[in-house]
């Protein structure tokens, strides 16, 4: 990052902050030429178009006429991409629903119309449904039948219903769709005890029709997975997803501590927060200090090394076999890793062989550099 | 559409209407249409006003008084823009109870 680009990156993180209603020094003269070219490029990365637009709006960031236009179509554009997002999302729900599947929006759409002022301001690039385990194969075959087909076939039959993280279902014109069993791969998206989520779920209207999506406080807890286990450098919009969340009243600071703790997923929630406050300087009511002091256990450690800057999916498929209740589980999924159907190997691995050599290597590499 | 009015006319959003707002523009994603429509200017406001069912004379009046203009001005412009509107099934013509 160059000095430049750091300063830059400073005013984008103020711009969230502020659109939180949190005190920050204003930018009161326009940035020039190179470093406003930064700024756009970050507002797309990192998809604070409607953030740094309404800061921009409001005078904090001050702008010339003609970077305020630019940032406008940048919003534009990014807004256009959400709309015929929800066009989509609208159509496979539906088609969801007349086979009788139940789904939840994660993220994206549920999120920006929820927990945002306005829609406009968080803007998102996909879409994701969680469905329960028990039909995530009849939604499968829904989106099969509406010419989407899987990007990975399923290592063995059974797999995505009792251990997978999500289907990625693609059409060949349009949008990729995340069919999520739960939050994250590997061993923390094992211990969410999945059947809570579909416990009065929230709702909101899109396009005149009510779309099902997580409770509150599981939107905050899928923000804190999201965040923590996801990308090794989480979006500014994933934190500040985190920071949206953790100031509605739905979200109860005691009960979001005792259902990760059911979840064995606490140090999930203590990371995200901690990464809210590094990188946002922003506080998470009434879990920051708790997070500062929490301690992970040494299986914790073990568990979110296997999500860090160098993760590998073999990496995060070896500690969950930690976290499997019972041997005939861990076998299966073992064996449905080491031993896939040729089918999922396709041409990235010519054979069990190579892939159990590149899946070994792997862990040993992981585990080299704990 | 204000040929057809008749002062109980009342027009208003399709609520099966997709839509964003930037800071200047208001994106409009109807069912039949294949991609976003952009409202700019005055069609900002006018989106706004159509938040709830009101008369082709009450939104030029609101319109005018926001702008400035003169109403019977305002009306005229306005009606093209309100057909179109209707037309790619943004908005929906109604009757005052």
């Amino acid at each position: 990052v160059t000095p430049s680009g750091s300063l830059v990156r400073r005013a984008a993180i103020d711009a969230l902050a502020q659109g939180l209603g949190l005190h920050r020094d204003p930018i009161p003269e326009p940035l020039e030429p190179t470093s406003w070219q930064t700024l756009l490029t970050l507002a797309r990365r990192e998809r604070l178009e409607g953030m740094l637009a309404q800061a921009v709006h409001r005078r904090w960031l001050a702008a010339t006429e003609t970077q305020a236009e630019e940032l406008d179509a940048l919003h534009a554009d990014a807004l256009e991409l959400c709309l015929m997002l929800e066009r989509t999302l609208l159509q496979v729900l539906d088609a969801l629903d007349a086979a009788g599947v139940r789904a939840l929006v994660l993220k994206g759409s549920a999120v920006a119309h929820l927990d945002y002022p306005d829609p406009s301001l968080r803007s998102f690039g996909d879409v994701d449904l969680l469905i329960h385990p028990t039909q995530l194969e009849a939604g499968i075959a829904v989106l099969d039948d509406r010419g989407y087909q899987r990007r990975y076939p399923e290592p063995r039959p059974g797999f995505d219903r009792r251990f997978g993280k999500a289907v990625t279902m693609s059409a060949a014109a349009g949008f990729e769709i995340d069919l999520h069993r739960t939050f994250a791969l590997g061993p923390f998206g094992l211990t969410i005890d999945l059947e809570q989520l579909w416990t009065q779920p929230a709702s909101y209207r899109l396009a005149g029709r009510p779309v099902g999506a997580l409770a509150t406080r599981h939107r905050f807890i899928h923000a804190c997975y999201h965040a923590a286990l996801g990308n090794a450098i989480p979006r500014l919009a994933a934190l500040g997803d985190i920071a949206h969340l953790s100031r509605s009243d739905e979200v109860d600071p005691l009960e979001v501590l005792a259902t990760v703790r059911a979840w064995r997923g606490e140090a999930v929630v203590a990371r995200a927060v901690s990464l809210v406050g590094e990188i946002l300087e922003v506080d998470v009511p009434g879990l920051t200090t708790w997070a500062a002091g929490y301690e992970p256990s040494g299986v914790e450690r073990r568990a979110l090394r296997a999500y860090g800057e160098r993760a590998s999916y073999a990496a995060k498929s070896y500690a969950a076999l930690r976290v499997l209740p019972g041997f005939r589980a861990r076998a299966a999924y073992a064996a449905a890793l080491i031993m896939p159907r040729r089918s999922y190997l396709g041409d990235r691995h010519v054979g069990y062989a190579s892939r159990l050599q590149r899946g070994l290597s792997q862990v040993r590499g992981r585990q080299h550099l704990l | 559409v204000a040929d057809q009015s008749d002062g109980s006319t009342r027009l208003e959003r399709m609520p099966t209407v997709l839509w964003r707002r930037t800071g200047r523009a208001v994106l409009l994603l109807p069912p039949r249409a294949e991609k976003p429509i952009w409202l700019t200017g005055t069609g900002v406001q006018l989106w706004e006003s159509l938040s709830e069912p009101r008369t082709v004379d009450e939104l030029a009046r609101r319109l005018a008084r926001e702008f400035a203009a003169d109403p019977r001005q305002v009306v005229m412009d306005l009606e093209p823009v309100l057909a179109e509107l209707v037309g790619i099934g943004a908005v929906r013509v109604g009757h005052a109870p």
